[in-house]
């Protein structure tokens, strides 16, 4: 067998081709991959990197034991809250609800109206609505039998907050239907209580800010106090 | 009999036929404008706004404009051409009127548009109104971000804009676009004439490159693609032509005018080295002086040559919501589709629903493209670099953006002539077979009416909604027509641009304006501190990236905003559309209790109620 003369330009020539012409396959081939992975990552999500198991390991451990302040237990949950590990942070409320009922029944009701809030909260993010409606009402009830204003009042806004979500629905769903009808009940009720009560600015404004996303989100702009009625204000120059 | 010898003999003439033609098809596309009111019903979109509409008499009058200086401009070619060639055959003056009535259509379809471009441009804009009216040179006094990404572009702009005395940038820009595409027409077409060595072919390539719809999508986007485009085939006919000046200037240009362009421009120096060895070589100081100089103070002002834009889009996407998202997909699927329209494509999945075939489409052209380079020695430089660029784009595989395509935009006028040239080849081996010649005829005929089905702007992508069917060619196929072309991205433009309006009536009071779109709002408030949420601009807002899971929008669309953005950098004014916040900043008690909604502008964009202006109340009282 003869060896092949690398020094014959036809040869290197020819060789020098081949190695041009593969590696152009190989990047043809590597974008045809990358492509793949772009039609396998339709409708994904990119991953969440900004909590790592090992960092919730670490918040979690400085929650152990009865002495943790609630504000610092809410971050915690508000933290997994707000990173989509709502069971993780179910679990952590009701642990500290047992713990209160428990332990100092009657000085821990603004507390636990606190903690049913954000339970009922992390079941909005999930849009498991009906959960989380008889959530707040358990802690309107309570805000009520002990007298708690101003959660009476948050409790409220929480309410039509809840109730404006309901147009995730279909617009001829029932439980839709009905979510306008408790918008209208809850807000009457939330002004007289908070024309009663006077909370502070922020919570007003909450209030308002709630009171009109929600007509937004019912699609009634026009009981809206700044909605522009200009013709051809919707959507156009 | 002397006479018809004589009037032959006069149309023989390639400087009297080409000026001819100019004459009658420019007074049959004026009267296009002419006969305006007639036809207006038919070519625009219905839902146009009257405000809107009343930017038309204006475009129709650029449009008339266009068309006389067209006309001079190609009649000044066949000036020029009839030294070359000084008398036209029957098929020259074919030739000659397909390529004239062609170049019209284009500047038809260019110029009756809305001087409004996409979001991105207007970032582009900000800077030159600024730099023009002597307002700054930062994109916010003070903040050194490295806010743009086309160097080149953007002093085109300004100089445009200075000497003209114009602020509507937006117009400028798709002016210069037009300008730019119909100069690439014209060099691509003279380029192509000689390697091809076919009059009719080049005619070809040209109008292949003409109705591409991506190509007027580049012209409405108004971003720096058609000068990309443009320097690029300058530099294939400077690398055709031998001609190593205007190569390396063209490659230097490109560099200057994306940052990827530095791949060109590198390439462009080895294609040089390799084929001049160490002759020539001053050639190339000048040119890599410039570049050197230009990114050297770019470097030193800015401290980075990386544009921040390429750090926000890193960051600021959350979720696909088709594969045409990412580069890879789109750049394989549309350098396919430009090629082979859907043949290849259905041949794997006859209805199209098997979107890998788009992807295997694509990769074949690539290939191909490799093999013809073998063989043809003019092509192997683009080739070459166009693979190297598939590299990049696949590698960091970033969201896509049109404007990246402007690289591969070249291929399919490049390559389809080609192939045509091949296939016809072949039909004529089957001349023993005339039923086989029939079939094959047929498949051919078939796969040109799909390419024409497709003609401009039918694909464009963000234009197909408004799509009009208009029947003046309905034996081929339906033909889509699309001037004044008006989509629900030019739609959330317009309310943004009210929402502006009402800020500047009313007054910021000097607060910083937040908004995870900075361009059309950050052009229009252009004296305003903007507070880019999505953190194009920003350094502030990329550390709050990504957006935690339980915080991104539900409807589909590609990002959210953080929250903690808002809360934490606390800009005075927040504007945005709920589809970017309707899982988190709107339902974020915090946000609500700082912040007081001022005004809604409704309008269903990306399945969202509106957009919204929220302002910051302090302690006390309105910030």
């Amino acid at each position: 067998m003869k060896a092949i003369d690398l020094n014959n330009p036809i040869v290197s020539k020819t060789l020098k081709e081949i190695g041009v012409y593969l590696v152009a396959v190989s990047i043809v081939i590597f974008a045809f991959s990358r492509a793949l992975n772009a039609l396998s990552d339709v409708g994904k999500r990119t991953t969440d990197h900004t909590l790592s198991t090992d960092a919730v390991k670490q918040e979690l451990a400085k929650l152990s034991g009865s002495t943790v302040a609630l504000g610092d237990y809410l971050r915690v949950v508000d933290l997994l809250i707000s990173h989509a590990r709502v069971s993780e942070a179910q679990t952590l409320l009701v642990k500290r609800l047992n713990h209160i009922r428990t332990h100092n029944p009657k000085t821990a009701q603004l507390e636990e109206i606190v903690l049913l809030r954000r339970l009922a909260r992390s079941h909005v993010k999930q849009m498991h609505f009906e959960d989380a409606q008889l959530i707040y009402q358990k802690a309107a009830q309570l805000a009520k039998t002990f007298d708690i204003a101003d959660q009476q009042i948050l409790i409220g806004s929480d309410l039509i907050d809840l109730y404006a979500q309901y147009t995730k629905f279909a617009p001829g769903d029932l439980q839709r239907k009905g979510a306008e009808k408790l918008f209208n009940k809850e807000l009457e009720q939330l002004n007289r209580l908070a024309a009663a009560k006077q909370p502070d600015e922020k919570t007003q404004r909450l209030i308002h800010n709630r009171h009109r996303v929600g007509l937004i989100e019912m699609n009634r702009f026009l009981e809206l106090d700044n909605f522009d009625p200009e013709p051809g204000a919707n959507g156009r120059i | 009999m002397e006479k018809v010898k004589n009037i032959t003999a006069l149309f023989s003439k390639t400087c009297f036929t080409g000026t001819a033609i100019q004459l009658v098809l420019a007074a049959l596309f004026i009267s296009v404008s002419v006969q305006w009111p007639a036809i207006n019903a038919l070519l625009i979109d219905p839902n146009v706004d009257i405000e809107l509409r009343a930017l038309i008499p204006a475009a129709i009058h650029r449009y008339a404009v266009s068309i006389c200086l067209g006309s001079i401009a190609m009649s000044l070619f066949y000036f020029f051409d009839s030294k070359r060639n000084p008398r036209m055959t029957l098929k020259d003056v074919c030739c000659a009127i397909i390529l004239s009535f062609v170049f019209y259509v284009m500047l038809f379809f260019q110029t009756l548009q809305f001087p409004v471009c996409v979001d991105d441009a207007y970032i582009d804009f900000r800077y030159v109104y600024k730099w023009v009216n002597g307002l700054g040179f930062d994109y916010n006094a003070g903040e050194r971000v490295f806010g743009f990404t086309s160097i080149l572009h953007l002093l085109l702009l300004t100089v445009v804009a200075f000497v003209f005395e114009k602020n509507d940038i937006a117009m400028v820009s798709q002016t210069v676009n037009t300008v730019l595409q119909a100069s690439t027409y014209m060099l691509l077409y003279i380029t192509t004439r000689r390697l091809f060595g076919s009059n009719l072919m080049a005619v070809f390539s040209a109008c292949i490159f003409a109705l591409n719809p991506q190509n007027l999508a580049h012209t409405i986007s108004g971003k720096e693609a058609p000068l990309m485009i443009f320097l690029i085939t300058v530099s294939i006919f400077a690398a055709s032509s031998q001609r190593c000046g205007l190569f390396a200037w063209s490659g230097a240009l490109l560099a200057l005018t994306r940052p990827e362009g530095l791949i060109w421009f590198f390439a462009s120096i080895f294609q040089h080295v390799l084929v001049k060895g160490k002759e020539r070589l001053s050639i190339l100081i000048a040119p890599i002086m410039v570049v050197a100089i230009l990114y050297l103070s770019i470097f030193m002002y800015f401290g980075t040559i990386v544009p921040h834009g390429a750090l926000g889009r890193a960051a600021m996407f959350s979720s696909m919501l088709t594969p045409y998202d990412k580069a890879s997909f789109y750049i394989l699927k549309f350098v396919g589709e430009d090629t082979f329209t859907q043949i290849i494509a259905r041949l794997l999945s006859p209805d199209l629903t098997m979107q890998t075939a788009w992807a295997v489409q694509g990769c074949l052209v690539f290939l191909l493209l490799v093999e013809l380079a073998r063989r043809l020695s003019w092509l192997r430089f683009y080739a070459s670099t166009v693979i190297l660029l598939l590299l990049f784009f696949s590698y960091f595989n970033p969201y896509m953006f049109s404007w990246y395509y402007a690289w591969f935009a070249l291929i399919a006028p490049l390559l389809v002539p080609i192939i045509f040239v091949a296939l016809i080849g072949q039909l004529q081996s089957l001349k023993r077979y005339p039923s086989m010649l029939i079939a094959a005829s047929i498949a051919l005929l078939c796969a040109f009416n799909a390419s024409f089905a497709n003609l401009p702007p039918a694909r464009i992508v963000s234009l197909n909604k408004h799509g009009f069917v208009t029947t003046f060619w309905p034996i081929i196929s339906t033909l889509r027509s699309y001037p004044f072309g008006w989509n629900e991205g030019q739609d959330r433009l317009s309310m943004y641009k009210r929402a502006c309006e009402y800020l500047k009536k009313c007054g910021t009071g000097g607060g910083q304006v937040a908004t995870w779109e900075p361009g059309l709002v950050g052009f229009v408030l252009a004296k305003e501190r903007i507070l880019d949420l999505g953190g194009l601009l920003s350094d502030q807002a990329l550390k709050y990236y990504p957006v935690p899971n339980g915080e991104r929008t539900r409807l589909p669309v590609q990002g959210s905003i953080p929250p903690r953005s808002v809360l934490e950098l606390k800009p005075e004014w927040c504007l945005f559309f709920d589809c970017l916040a309707d899982n988190g900043l709107m339902s974020d008690p915090q946000f609500l209790s700082d912040y007081e909604m001022e005004r809604f502008w409704q309008g269903s964009i990306m399945g969202g109620k509106g957009l919204f202006l929220f302002h910051r109340i302090d302690d006390g009282g309105r910030k």
